[in-house]
C-alpha cells in the first residue's frame, strides 16, 4: 500500500527539463531515501512536496487522496515537513525562538517564553543533542544550527518528513543523533524521505531507495536486494558519449605544482602536478570543496599552509608566507585565468555591452594615452567571434540579451585575453544547451593543444570522461583518487566521491 | 556615444529600443512643446535660456555623481562641498593679483579644482580602505565640509549682513573681476555673468556640453570608467576579472569630487558671491537628475548626457511651477514628487526591460528548440 504518490511530476526551468515524467511511491513508516548525481532532480521533488515550486504537470497523492500543494503553509497542512539543505535562520534570536517562529505560544497576547523554552528543549533533548534552547542562534556551530534546522522541521509534528542532505554539515556525533532521530520518527509510524550523496548513511537507516538521473526515475530497490555498486550504476547509467573530442594528445612539462595544500574547514592536504597542454579534471558531488581548492590558486581564497609552484617559480609558500597571487589581479599577472561557475553573478557584467565585457581585463593594454582604442577594441573582438563562434547582432548589445552559451564564451574570451597559461574553469557548461556544450569543450581541447593547462571542474561525469586527460576527485574536502584517462569509469570516480574506502587509494598518488 | 544609439537591429531584421534608456529625452521635447504652446511666459526663447542657465550648475554637479551612482552608490556631500569651493574660491581670489590680468581667475579655479580632488580622495579613501559605506560616509564628510565652509567663512552669519571688510572677500571682490573680458566675450565670473552669451546661448550652456562631452569620453571610453562601470555591475565579477575594487571606488570619488568642483566655480560665478549656504538637499536635485537620467539606482548603467538632460527637465518644472503662478513657498511638495517619481518610473522601467529580456531569451529557447525539431 502506497502512502505518498507522485505521478507523473514535469517541472521546466527556463525551458530546461528539471524533471521528465517523475512518478515515484513511498510506504507509510518506512525512510525513503531518493539518490542521484547532481541536478538529477532530487532537490527539485522534494522541493515540489515541500511546497516551494509548484509542478508544471503531474498529480501528489496522500493517503489516496490527490492532494494541491503550492505553498510551504499547504505542505504542512497535508504533513510535510522539510529539513531544507541552506540553513534560513534569525541569527540574533534564541533556538527556541527559531524552533516556534511559526507558531510562537502566546498568553495574554504576550508570547509565553516559558513555555516555549520548556518545549524547545524537550524537543532537543529528545534528539539526543546538547543544546540549550535559550542560546542565541549565532552562538552555535553550523553542525548545531543544522540540528536546530531538524528539530524545526520536527517542531510541527507531521507524519512526514523530508531530509535534504541533513548531514552535509554533521560530524559523525551528530550524524549518530541523526539516525536515532530516523529511528525515532519510524517507530512513531512518520514516514522519512531521505536525501543523501553519502551512501554509506543510505545502506545504514533507509528501507527504499529510489534513484533519478538526468530528471528521470530510474526505479526503487528494497536496500536489502541491492549493494552500493549497484546503486552507483544505476546512478551514472551507461550513455554514450554526447561530446566528441577526447583529449588524446600528448601533454607536457610540469606547470603548475600543488604541494599539502590546506585551509582550515574547507579542504586539507591536497597535492597534485599540472602540465603543459593537459585538460585536468576534477570532480566530486556538491559540498566537497573541490571549488575552494582552485580559487586558492586565483587569489579568492587564502589557504593556511602549503605550497604552490608555477613554471619553477614558488607563488605561495605558507612556511615562508611567501603569496604572489594573493588577487585575482595578481594571479592574472603570472598566467593565470579564471572562468567562474556563477556566470550570472560574478561573470557578465549584464548591463554592459558584449564587446566592453569581452575587453574589461585588458583595458590598459587597448588604451593609447588613457583612451581605448575602438580599433584594437573591435580587432579582438572579430578575433575571438571567428575562433569561438561567438553569436551576437551587434558589438553594442548588452551582454544580458545573449544566450547562457555565448555569455559563456564571452568570459572564456576575457580570461584568454589575458594570454593565461594555466586556465581554470568552472562549471564550464552550467546552464548552456548541448551545442554550445561541445563547442566550449572543443575550445578547451584546441586550447590545450596549443600549450595551455587547463583545470576543468564540472559536475557532468560525463564531460570529464570525455574531455580530461586525468581526473582528481575530492571527498569532504580531501584528494581521495587520481584516475588517469585509460581507467575513466563513472562508478570509479563515483565510488572516489562518495568516500567508498574500498576505492579510494586505489589509485597510485602521481605525485611524482 | 555610439552606445547610446536607441536603435538596434535584431537578428531577423527587426528593429528594437531599449525604451527606458532615452525615455527622458522624449519626457523634454514633449515637455518644453506643451508649454511653448500653453503659457505665453515660454514662448521665448530666453526663458528657455534662463532654464539652461539654471540647470546647468545641477547639470553639472551630476556628471560626477552618475559616477557614483554607475558604481553602485551615491555621494551625499556635494552641497557642502560647493559650498566650501564658493567660500574659498571668493576668499583666495582678491589675494591672488598677479600682472596678468585674468591670470588670478585661473589660478583660483586650478585651486579650487584641486580642492575637489582631494575631498573626492578623503571620501573614497575611507569608502575604499575603513570599509564604511558610501551613504554613511558622505553623510558625515557632508557636516565636515560645511564645517570647514563656515570656518573659512569665519562667521555663521548671512553673507548679506556682513560688515564691509568682509564684503571685500565676496560680492565686491567679484565685481572688480567681473570687468575682465576676453576679445569683447565677459568671462563668466561675477554679477554680470547673466547677460554673457556666445550665439545666443549662455556661456554656462557650452561649459555644461563640454564638460558632459568630457565624462561621456571618460565613461565610455577609458580604462577607469569602463572599471566604475564593472564594479556597478557586480564587484565580484570585477575582482575575478582582475579590477582593483578598491581604487577604483576611489576614482569614482574623485570623479564626483572634480565635476563637483567645477560645478562650485560655476555657481560661485553665478551669484557673484560666496555661498557657504548652498541649501543641503541640492544633493538630492542632482542625485534625481541621474535617476531620472535613466542610470540604474543599483549602478551598472548609466548615461551622462540623459543626466544633463534630466538636470534640464527639472529645471523646467520649477520655471514652469514660477510660469503658472504657483507659490513659491509650495515648490517643495512638486520637488519631492518629482523625487518620487524618479526613483519609482526606474522600477517600472527595469520591469520593463527585463520582460523585453526574457522575451528575446524566450525566442531564443523556442528557436533552438525549433531547429533541433527540424533536424530530427
Amino acid at each position: 500500500m502506497e502512502y505518498i504518490e507522485l505521478r507523473n511530476i514535469v517541472k521546466t526551468f527556463y525551458g530546461v527539463k528539471a524533471l521528465d515524467d517523475v512518478s515515484l511511491s513511498m510506504k507509510k513508516s518506512e525512510v525513503h531515501a531518493v539518490v542521484g548525481e547532481n541536478g538529477a532532480g532530487k532537490s527539485t521533488v522534494m522541493k515540489i512536496l515541500g511546497g516551494l515550486y509548484f509542478a508544471d504537470r503531474g498529480d501528489i497523492y496522500i493517503d489516496g487522496k490527490p492532494r494541491h500543494i503550492n505553498n510551504v503553509q499547504a505542505a504542512l497542512k497535508n504533513g510535510i515537513s522539510v529539513v531544507h539543505q541552506e540553513l534560513h535562520y534569525m541569527p540574533e534570536l534564541s533556538v527556541a525562538e527559531n524552533i516556534y517562529l511559526h507558531d510562537l505560544p502566546v498568553k495574554a497576547g504576550f508570547i509565553d517564553k516559558k513555555t516555549m523554552n520548556k518545549n524547545a528543549q524537550a524537543l532537543l533533548d529528545g534528539m539526543n543533542v546538547d543544546i540549550k534552547a535559550t542560546t542565541p542562534m549565532s552562538l552555535l556551530s553550523v553542525s548545531e544550527q543544522q540540528m536546530v534546522e531538524i528539530a524545526k522541521a520536527l517542531s510541527h509534528d507531521t507524519d512526514i518528513v523530508i531530509m535534504d542532505e541533513p548531514t552535509a554539515a554533521l560530524n559523525v556525533k551528530e550524524v549518530d543523533a541523526l539516525y536515532g532521530i530516523v529511528a525515532g520518527l519510524k517507530a512513531k509510524g512518520k514516514t522519512v524521505i531521505y536525501i543523501s550523496h553519502r551512501l554509506k548513511e543510505i545502506f545504514d537507516i533507509c528501507d527504499r531507495v529510489s534513484v533519478l538521473r538526468d530528471g528521470k526515475y530510474m526505479g526503487t530497490r528494497n536496500i536489502g536486494e541491492i549493494n552500493q555498486d549497484q546503486l552507483v550504476e544505476m546512478m551514472v547509467g551507461r550513455e554514450i558519449s554526447q561530446y566528441s573530442t577526447t583529449a588524446d594528445h600528448e601533454y607536457g612539462e610540469t606547470v603548475l605544482k600543488v604541494r599539502n595544500l590546506t585551509k582550515e574547514g574547507l579542504f586539507s592536504d591536497i597535492s597534485f602536478d599540472l602540465h603543459k597542454g593537459e585538460v585536468l579534471g576534477i570532480a566530486g558531488l556538491m559540498g566537497c570543496f573541490r571549488e575552494d581548492i582552485v580559487k586558492s590558486l586565483y587569489g579568492l581564497i587564502h589557504p593556511d599552509s602549503g605550497e604552490i609552484e608555477l613554471e619553477g617559480q614558488t607563488v605561495y609558500s605558507g612556511s615562508e608566507g611567501v603569496n604572489l597571487i594573493s588577487t585575482p589581479r595578481k594571479a592574472i599577472g603570472r598566467g593565470i585565468g579564471y572562468v567562474t561557475e556563477d556566470r550570472k553573478n560574478s561573470g557578465i557584467f549584464a548591463l554592459m555591452t558584449a564587446r566592453e565585457n569581452l575587453t574589461i581585463s585588458i583595458m590598459k593594454f587597448l588604451a593609447k594615452f588613457g583612451l581605448v582604442r575602438a580599433r584594437s577594441e573591435q580587432e579582438l573582438l572579430d578575433d575571438y567571434t571567428a575562433k569561438m563562434n561567438m553569436k551576437y547582432r551587434t558589438p553594442h548589445q548588452r551582454i544580458n540579451s545573449l544566450s547562457g552559451g555565448n555569455q559563456q564564451k564571452f568570459i572564456l574570451a576575457r580570461t584568454l585575453s589575458t594570454n593565461c597559461r594555466v586556465l581554470i574553469t568552472l562549471e564550464p557548461t552550467r546552464g548552456i544547451d548541448v551545442g554550445a556544450k561541445s563547442e566550449i569543450f572543443a575550445l578547451l581541447e584546441d586550447l590545450a593543444k596549443s600549450g595551455v593547462a587547463i583545470i576543468v571542474i564540472s559536475s557532468e561525469l560525463q564531460e570529464i570522461i570525455s574531455n580530461c586527460h586525468r581526473t582528481l576527485v575530492i571527498f569532504q574536502g580531501a584528494l581521495t583518487g587520481e584516475i588517469n584517462k585509460e581507467d575513466f569509469e563513472e562508478t570509479l570516480i563515483m565510488q572516489c566521491a562518495t568516500g567508498n574506502e574500498v576505492f579510494m587509494g586505489k589509485e597510485a598518488d602521481g605525485n611524482g | 556615444m555610439k552606445r547610446s544609439n536607441s536603435l538596434r537591429k535584431s537578428r531577423n531584421g527587426g528593429i528594437y529600443f531599449y525604451f527606458g534608456d532615452h525615455a527622458i529625452v522624449i519626457a523634454l521635447v514633449v515637455f518644453w512643446v506643451a508649454l511653448f504652446f500653453t503659457n505665453s511666459a515660454f514662448s521665448s526663447f530666453s526663458n528657455y535660456s534662463a532654464i539652461i542657465k539654471e540647470a546647468s550648475i545641477f547639470a553639472v554637479a551630476g556628471i560626477g555623481m552618475t559616477f557614483a551612482v554607475i558604481s553602485g552608490v551615491f555621494d551625499l556631500s556635494i552641497a557642502s562641498q560647493i559650498a566650501l569651493s564658493s567660500v574659498v574660491f571668493t576668499a583666495i581670489l582678491p589675494r591672488i593679483t598677479p600682472e596678468i590680468p585674468g591670470l588670478g581667475i585661473v589660478l583660483s579655479c586650478v585651486v579650487i579644482i584641486i580642492m575637489g580632488v582631494a575631498m573626492g580622495l578623503i571620501n573614497g579613501l575611507l569608502v575604499a580602505n575603513l570599509r564604511i559605506p558610501a551613504f554613511i560616509t558622505t553623510l558625515a564628510m557632508q557636516m565636515v565640509y560645511r564645517g570647514l565652509a563656515q570656518f573659512v567663512n569665519n562667521s555663521p552669519v548671512p553673507i548679506s549682513s556682513l560688515g564691509n571688510e568682509y564684503r571685500s572677500f565676496t560680492a565686491t571682490a567679484m565685481e572688480d573681476v567681473v570687468r575682465w573680458q576676453v576679445g569683447g566675450v565677459e568671462l563668466f565670473f561675477g554679477r554680470g555673468f547673466g547677460g554673457t552669451r556666445l550665439f545666443g546661448f549662455p556661456l554656462f550652456f557650452y561649459i555644461m556640453i563640454a564638460l558632459a562631452l568630457i565624462g561621456t569620453v571618460i565613461l565610455r571610453k577609458t580604462g577607469i570608467g569602463r572599471n566604475i562601470l564593472a564594479i556597478g555591475n557586480s564587484r565580484e565579477a570585477a575582482h575575478i576579472a582582475g579590477i582593483n575594487v578598491p581604487r577604483t571606488q576611489i576614482i569614482t570619488f574623485v570623479m564626483v569630487g572634480l565635476f563637483t568642483a567645477f560645478a562650485g566655480i560655476m555657481m560661485t560665478s553665478h551669484h557673484g558671491s560666496s555661498n557657504y549656504g548652498v541649501p543641503s538637499g541640492t544633493e538630492f536635485t542632482v542625485i534625481s537628475a541621474v535617476v531620472l537620467g535613466g542610470t540604474a539606482l543599483a549602478g551598472g548603467k548609466g548615461s551622462i548626457l540623459n543626466t544633463v538632460i534630466a538636470a534640464l527637465f527639472i529645471a523646467t518644472i520649477s520655471t514652469a511651477l514660477t510660469g503658472f503662478g504657483i507659490d513659491n513657498n509650495i515648490h517643495g511638495i512638486f520637488n519631492g514628487a518629482i523625487l518620487v517619481f524618479a526613483f519609482s518610473i526606474n522600477t517600472i522601467r527595469s520591469y520593463a526591460d527585463d520582460a523585453f529580456v526574457k522575451f528575446l531569451a524566450n525566442r531564443d529557447i523556442k528557436a533552438i528548440a525549433n531547429k533541433t525539431a527540424a533536424t530530427k
